[in-house]
């Protein structure tokens, strides 16, 4: 079993063009052993910045500070040696993307027993077996012949699965999850998820999932943060922030989604979040808050603890529940239900 | 007196074969599952139908052989009573414009080199359809018409974000004076919070201009917020159409169904379990229903074999399914 | 409603061209400046000096550089300056004509090919692949040997054998661009082909040809000077380049000077254009990314 740690990111920002694009600012959250976290975010919220802090990748040009800690390790202060042994071992990651990680000159079983080789010392053929048994726990079926297949030869899903079993194979204790269905098809992204879900239960790993739909992290998370233009605005259980939103950006988010009982209009948020390098003095999301007034656009807003475990980025946050379109309270029982049986 | 529809579709098909090579030399392989299959359906003036498929499902394809903009291998396409499949391609040009599409992507649906404004008034104009000192006034008209203001006209698209993109690309499918809007997965590439504008704006316009509109999307709920009758494509066939009325949960063909139970939903729905689909693993099949070989219920031996027909099962509600028209059990069944 | 709209540079408007010749960096700048600096002289030639490129005056014959002739003069006394001058205008058409006409040509031609397919697109493909499989100079000098020395055969020559690789460009760029929904819907509007073609496409898959252009000025530049190198192309006595480094190629060790200089001269204008050319190719990379 490996070893159950705690990742903690404090204060991370991550800016470009010499700190005039400030894409994260100062984002801290924190992942206990073995839960789900869902972060959700529209495009330019910084999210997927975030995630590939932690294993420092961002791209270049990027300058990122403040403080990551996974267990006893400080992320952004490992050398690029320490980093590479981390990768895959402790901390995996997966990608929107598939086949462009997926490198299409070799066998998926190869690819598969490369990661488990480079992890723990064994012969080709023992790597090849681990590589055709993690095949089979993703659900591919007939593994061992499909092993010798190459990347193109599988559907966008089957893809995501051979990834997933890679970044399974050295069983680290936390996964990051990149946008991993968003490319999917809507059946193929419902078998991902259980697959995910499932997975991540058998080996207790802890799980960072992020996602631009809500409904695709309610699913599978049971705790979310919602970022808005490089800021966490909104963090908690997942069940409660959708049925109780405190800030006024993720009561909209949830309204504008349409469900069977909505008629009429949807119920947009109008304008557009800001630029990178706007910085206005306070509440970001103040130009489009129904429920702005002069105090939200002058000072800046911290995070408000409105519950436990529960903050809003919101001095309106009382509120808020006024304007949200209440979601039907019995959301998926027998998902919720079982995510709450083993839940953190 | 009955109403004609505005626009019909009968039995369209359409394959992509491989390439023109094989064409120049007179042989036409038929490389594999066509991507339409005999697809059929009927709008009336002012309606909105709804198309929801995954990829594969052909939905595009229908979109782009519905306004003529590919010619179906098979099949006829009649709009406001003519035959546009039997139309040479001068005489459809004059016809071309009354069906109008918008795409998904709005990073490439506008020449980057061409100001807004000229985009817009370039339809006004080859098709006379307002006196040329009139142009740039219709032009402001159609840009307030979709919220931008006319300052627009002189910019070119890279000014815009997605979602403006996307109303420009409205206005100007709107200066052709279009019968009928088809939107292609009109919001797929937008974000969630511009998706529910862009959404709301379509709907405004139909209501506003009494246009017929064809949605297709793949977000199941989306599409029937918008679309009161909803068609579901898989493999280049619908294989369910869903009346007014009905909401989604009366759906009765398996793969609908699949859909149901598969989209991630902040909604409970509790009379729709998941039962386990098994991944498309490539491609369809050749033969026989699209979705026989992932079917929980494939236990007719006609699944494998023969396509099955689309039948009205009551008051409109159309179904392709050999499992529930055998009757082997009844739609309660399905709920497991 | 969201209605901030980026103000952003516009593609063609005579303002950014203005900009454009002041140059973002200081490669562009050198580039630029040193292709002005070229084509003014080759304008003002008759301003600049006071000898005539063609008299001859055995009597200051092969002169090292000095005040008086800052190139030296070559074997019949001809100042070499005055000659690389006159010649800036010689070799600065044949880059130009070398480039313009092939381009045109070939743009027309791989836009229709993409734009109507089939049949058309099969014939005119075949004709560019057997054309391009021939070596460009081989090619070029047969059709020049078979018509004879000359500036006017060195042009047709040229553009019989280049139009080519324009229409390969600007037809790649019209097949991606005609899949692209811009164009559907363009076609979707009832427009007529002719429309689409030059509104709709032109602009759009133009521009890598003119970068390849700026390279092909360069070859075009140096094929002038080869062919005339090898009696092929311009001839005595007027001032070119490369007939220059030919009609003085035994003085190497003697007067160096008279094979020097013209060889700078092409050297220089080459690097310049390059330059030039590089600039273009990022400008237009950036245009497409909006």
């Amino acid at each position: 079993m490996p070893a159950r740690d705690r990742l903690t990111v404090e204060d991370l920002r991550v800016s470009f063009a010499r700190g005039s694009l400030e894409a994260v600012r100062g984002v801290s959250l924190t992942i206990a052993p073995g839960e789900a976290y869902g972060l959700v975010g529209e495009s330019g919220s910084g999210k997927s910045l975030t995630c590939r802090a932690i294993l420092g990748l961002t791209p270049p040009g990027a300058a990122v500070s403040g403080r990551i800690t996974y267990g006893t390790t400080s992320l952004l202060d490992v050398g690029e040696e320490e980093m590479e042994r981390l990768r895959g071992s402790r901390i995996a990651m997966i990608f929107q993307d598939p086949m462009a990680s997926l490198n299409p000159v070799l066998t998926v079983g190869e690819a598969i027993a490369q990661i488990v080789r480079s992890h723990a010392p064994m012969d080709r053929a023992a790597a090849r077996r681990r590589a055709v048994e993690m095949m089979e726990r993703v659900g591919i079926r007939e593994a061992a012949k499909r092993a010798d297949a190459y990347p193109h030869q599988f559907s966008g899903g089957m893809r995501q699965r051979i990834l997933i079993a890679m970044a399974l194979s050295a069983r680290p204790s936390l996964l990051l999850a990149d946008e991993p269905t968003t490319a999917l098809d809507v059946i193929v992204q419902a078998e991902i998820l259980r697959l995910l879900d499932r997975l991540r239960r058998e080996e207790r790993m802890s799980m960072l999932f992020v996602s631009h739909n809500l409904a695709v992290v309610a699913n599978i998370c049971e705790r979310v943060g919602v970022m808005y233009a490089g800021e966490l605005v909104e963090e908690g259980p997942t069940r409660e922030v959708l049925l109780d939103p405190r800030m006024p950006y993720t009561a909209g988010l949830i309204a504008s989604m349409p469900g069977p009982r909505a008629s009429g209009r949807l119920r947009s948020i109008a304008g557009a979040p800001p630029a990178l390098h706007e910085s206005a003095g306070g509440c970001r999301f103040a130009p489009r808050c129904p429920l702005a007034d002069d105090d939200c656009r002058q000072q800046r807003i911290p995070l408000i603890d409105v519950g436990t475990h529960r903050q809003a980025r919101c001095i309106r946050s009382e509120r808020v529940s006024a304007m949200a379109a209440p979601v039907e309270p019995s959301a998926r029982p027998e998902r919720l239900a079982s995510m709450e049986q083993d839940g953190a | 007196m009955v109403p004609e529809p505005i626009l019909v579709a009968e039995g369209v098909t359409k394959s992509y074969g491989s390439g023109d090579a094989l064409r120049v030399f007179g042989k036409r392989k038929l490389a594999s599952r066509p991507a339409l299959i005999n697809a059929s359906l009927s709008l009336m003036a002012g309606e909105t139908l709804g198309i929801v498929g995954e990829s594969g499902s052909g939905k595009s394809t229908l979109a782009r052989n519905l306004a003529l903009l590919e010619r179906p291998d098979a099949g006829k396409v009649i709009f406001k009573g003519e035959d546009l499949t039997k139309l040479p391609e001068s005489a459809l040009r004059r016809c071309r414009r009354r069906i109008q599409i918008i795409y998904q992507d709005p990073y490439v649906s506008l020449n980057p080199r061409m100001r807004v404004g000229d985009a817009i008034g370039e339809v006004l104009h080859v098709h006379h359809l307002v006196p040329r000192d009139r142009i740039t006034a219709r032009v402001r008209q159609l840009l307030d018409q979709v919220g931008l203001p006319s300052a627009a006209a002189g910019r070119y698209p890279a000014d815009f974000s997605g979602g403006q993109r996307q109303r420009i690309c409205f206005a100007r499918a709107l200066a052709a004076e279009p019968d009928v809007l088809i939107a292609d997965e009109p919001v797929s590439a937008l974000d969630v919070s511009i998706q529910a504008q862009i959404v709301n704006l379509l709907m405004d316009l139909r209501d506003q201009l009494g246009v017929a509109v064809i949605f297709i999307g793949h977000d199941l709920e989306l599409v029937d917020f918008v679309a009161p009758r909803i068609a579901v494509m898989l493999g280049g066939m619908i294989v369910e159409m869903l009346p007014p009325q009905t909401s989604l949960d009366m759906a009765k063909h398996p793969y609908t169904r699949a859909l149901l139970a598969a989209v991630p939903s902040l909604q409970a729905r509790p009379s729709v379990a998941g039962e386990p689909i098994a991944e498309l693993a490539g491609g369809f099949p050749l033969s026989g229903c699209p979705f026989w070989d992932r079917c929980p219920y494939r236990y007719d031996p006609r699944c494998e074999k023969e396509t099955p027909p689309l039948v009205d099962v009551g008051g409109g509600h159309l179904l392709a399914s050999f499992y529930v028209h055998s009757g082997m059990a009844g739609v309660s069944a399905l709920h497991t | 409603m969201g209605t901030a709209i980026a103000t952003s540079e516009e593609p063609y408007p005579l303002a950014r061209i203005g900009r454009a010749l002041v140059g973002r960096n200081w490669s562009e700048r050198v580039g630029i400046a040193g292709l002005l600096a070229f084509v003014l002289a080759a304008l003002f030639a008759p301003l600049l000096t006071p000898y005539d490129p063609i008299a001859l005056d055995l009597a200051v014959g092969l002169q090292p550089p000095s005040l008086a002739h800052p190139f030296g003069t070559d074997q019949l006394g001809r100042d070499i300056l005055t000659r690389v001058i006159f010649g800036a205008r010689i070799d600065l058409q044949i880059g130009a004509i070398g480039v313009a006409v092939p381009l045109v040509i070939g743009v027309l031609v791989g836009l229709v090919a993409a734009y109507y397919g089939r049949w058309t697109d099969a014939i005119i493909s075949r004709i560019i692949d057997v054309v391009i499989a021939f070596p460009f100079l081989v090619l070029v000098i047969a059709i020049v040997a078979m018509l004879g020395p000359g500036l006017i055969n060195l042009y047709i020559a040229v553009t019989l054998v280049s139009w080519v690789l324009y229409a390969r460009i600007v037809r790649g760029e019209t097949l991606a661009l005609k899949a692209r929904p811009f164009v559907m819907s363009a076609r979707g509007f009832g427009f007529s082909d002719l429309r689409i073609m030059f509104r709709h496409i032109l602009p759009n898959a133009v521009a890598p040809a003119f970068v390849f252009g700026m390279s092909d000025f360069v070859l075009d530049v140096q094929l002038g000077a080869t062919l005339s190198f090898f009696g092929l192309g311009v001839q005595a006595p007027t001032p070119e380049w490369g007939l220059m480094i030919a009609e003085s190629r035994n003085l190497m060790l003697t007067a160096p000077w008279a094979v020097v200089f013209p060889g700078l001269a092409i050297i220089a204008l080459s690097f310049f254009v390059s330059l030039v050319g590089d600039a273009l190719a990022d400008n237009v990379r950036g245009i497409d990314a909006g």
